[in-house]
């Protein structure tokens, strides 16, 4: 019986996230390193997200745009591998539709990868567990959305929280 | 403003119709967002065939002001998620709600700081290689009958639902949010603004009781010209902030030294709500439901309102369905 748990580690605005980790999307061409995308995890989050197949690690073959570069990966998929490959990095949770949870659940099974909240939450896979950043405290995928109605602090705090810290 | 149509022909056919000032498209990641970004910026005969789509790749405070300089009626602005966060940090992002041009947002999570409507959050539907936008949020404009409502503030409105509803009308007071209210009431709510608010409900997978026509004003401007009972957005100049601003105007021409904070007499005896009611008398949709059997109205009513775009889906059921 597998008793790995998926636990990722939530932090609240980006503070703790460098523009490579912020814009991971356009920045993954600079980032993402050929073998990040042959791996097993690299090739099953294309597969599922963008049903596309890995040839090699710069080409990938998707059944509508045909042979393409990685930074034409979904935005999706491009984050998923990088927060994978980098658990000591925060990516944005919001880059992540509901059809990526299958894949956060599972790139989280070998130790927590860490995303910060922006004020969009995606539907989190059965059994996900989800700490906050900084406490003690656990929530499972069922309990994590009312958490965060009620504390989490609003956009636009979040913004502005942002901008205080950098000017201080 | 009119209505924008983008047919776009890339690896995947594209026809994407602009109907207000905001389009924001949402949903699942890999489902064409970017790809239609990166086709138009990087196919060289896409970017000649829409010279008016301006799609920044990077943006500071100053390249904000030369969009700024450059936007017109003719021209779509299209945004995806890293431009939106920059804008975000940077403190620009309401700007947009000036700008005088059609704006496409490409973006999971929601914009506070923009005017939107939940009727301008579409998602990509994909049928083989064709996508089509279609509505995330089914309609907001069907009031149930409830024990307790709960309203934004004092205003005219929160006046006249107090007179016209059975339940109890609670005003919000300073800094009561919205979420105080969840589960023990309806919110009513201006929907002309409300995108953002709702995405952030669906994107936690929270049920909201919710009634949430364009404002108040509109109800009563839609009472007094039936041709608001329609498509009415192309008598809005899209310069407007909000539909919610155009339609106080609206009702500020209708009874001059009209104030927000105290509803006309005139309008307190009359029906605003008749057609927005859940038990209102036998209607096009009450026949429809008879001839198909349907049990879960309520259910059918937010799809068709889904299929046709429109609350005002009898029209269309009546030819479609010969009732």
């Amino acid at each position: 019986m597998n008793t790995k748990q998926s636990k990722i580690i939530l932090h609240m605005g980006e503070f703790d996230s460098s523009p490579e980790e912020v814009y991971v999307d356009s920045a993954f061409r600079r980032i993402h390193k050929g073998f990040w995308l042959t791996s097993d995890y690299g090739r099953k989050v294309i597969k599922e997200i963008d049903k596309s197949e890995v040839l090699g690690e710069h080409v990938i073959l998707s059944p509508i745009l045909g042979s393409i570069a990685p930074e034409w990966l979904s935005g999706g998929a491009k984050t998923l591998i990088a927060a994978y490959f980098n658990k000591d990095k925060v990516y944005p949770l919001e880059n992540l539709g509901d059809n990526c949870m299958q894949m956060l659940y599972e790139g989280a099974l070998d130790g927590p990868t860490h995303w910060y909240y922006t004020g969009y939450i995606p539907s989190f896979a059965d059994g996900q567990l989800i700490q906050i950043k900084d406490t003690d405290i656990v929530l499972d995928d069922m309990h994590i959305a009312m958490w965060l109605l009620k504390n989490a602090p609003e956009q636009r705090d979040l913004i502005d929280y942002q901008i205080a810290e950098e000017d201080a | 403003m009119r209505d924008i149509v983008l047919d776009i022909d890339v690896a995947l056919h594209y026809h994407i119709v602009l109907q207000s000032k905001f389009t924001v498209v949402s949903g699942d990641s890999a489902n064409g967002k970017s790809a239609l970004i990166k086709q138009l910026t990087e196919v060289p005969e896409w970017k000649k065939k829409y010279p008016n789509i301006i799609i920044p790749r990077e943006v500071d405070t100053d390249t904000v002001a030369d969009i700024l300089r450059k936007v017109n009626e003719n021209t779509v602005l299209l945004l995806d998620e890293d431009i939106l966060k920059t804008l975000r940090r940077l403190r620009q992002a309401a700007k947009l709600n000036s700008l005088c041009c059609h704006i496409l947002l490409m973006s999971h999570n929601s914009m506070f700081d923009l005017m939107y409507s939940y009727e301008d959050v579409y998602y990509l539907k994909q049928s083989g290689n064709d996508l089509t936008t279609e509505k995330m949020f089914a309609s907001y404009t069907v009031i149930k009958d409830d024990i307790r409502y709960f309203t934004e503030d004092t205003n005219s409105g929160s006046q006249y639902y107090s007179k016209h509803l059975k339940g109890s009308v609670t005003p919000a007071k300073d800094n009561i949010h919205y979420t105080d209210c969840i589960g023990k009431g309806t919110i009513i709510a201006d929907g002309a603004i409300l995108g953002p608010q709702c995405q952030q409900w669906n994107s936690k997978g929270i049920d909201v009781d919710l009634f949430a026509p364009v404002s108040f004003e509109y109800l009563i401007e839609r009472y007094y010209d039936s041709y608001y009972k329609g498509y009415y957005l192309d008598r809005v100049p899209l310069q407007l902030k909000s539909l919610e601003r155009y339609f106080t105007a609206c009702v500020e021409r209708r009874f001059p030294g009209y104030d927000k904070s105290k509803c006309p007499d005139e309008v307190m005896v009359i029906d605003l709500l008749a057609d927005f009611r859940a038990n209102k008398e036998s209607s096009i949709f009450d026949d429809y439901c008879a001839k198909f059997g349907i049990t879960d109205k309520e259910d059918e009513r937010n799809r068709l309102c889904s299929v046709y775009g429109t609350t005002d889906f009898e029209k269309y059921i009546k030819d479609d369905f010969g009732l």
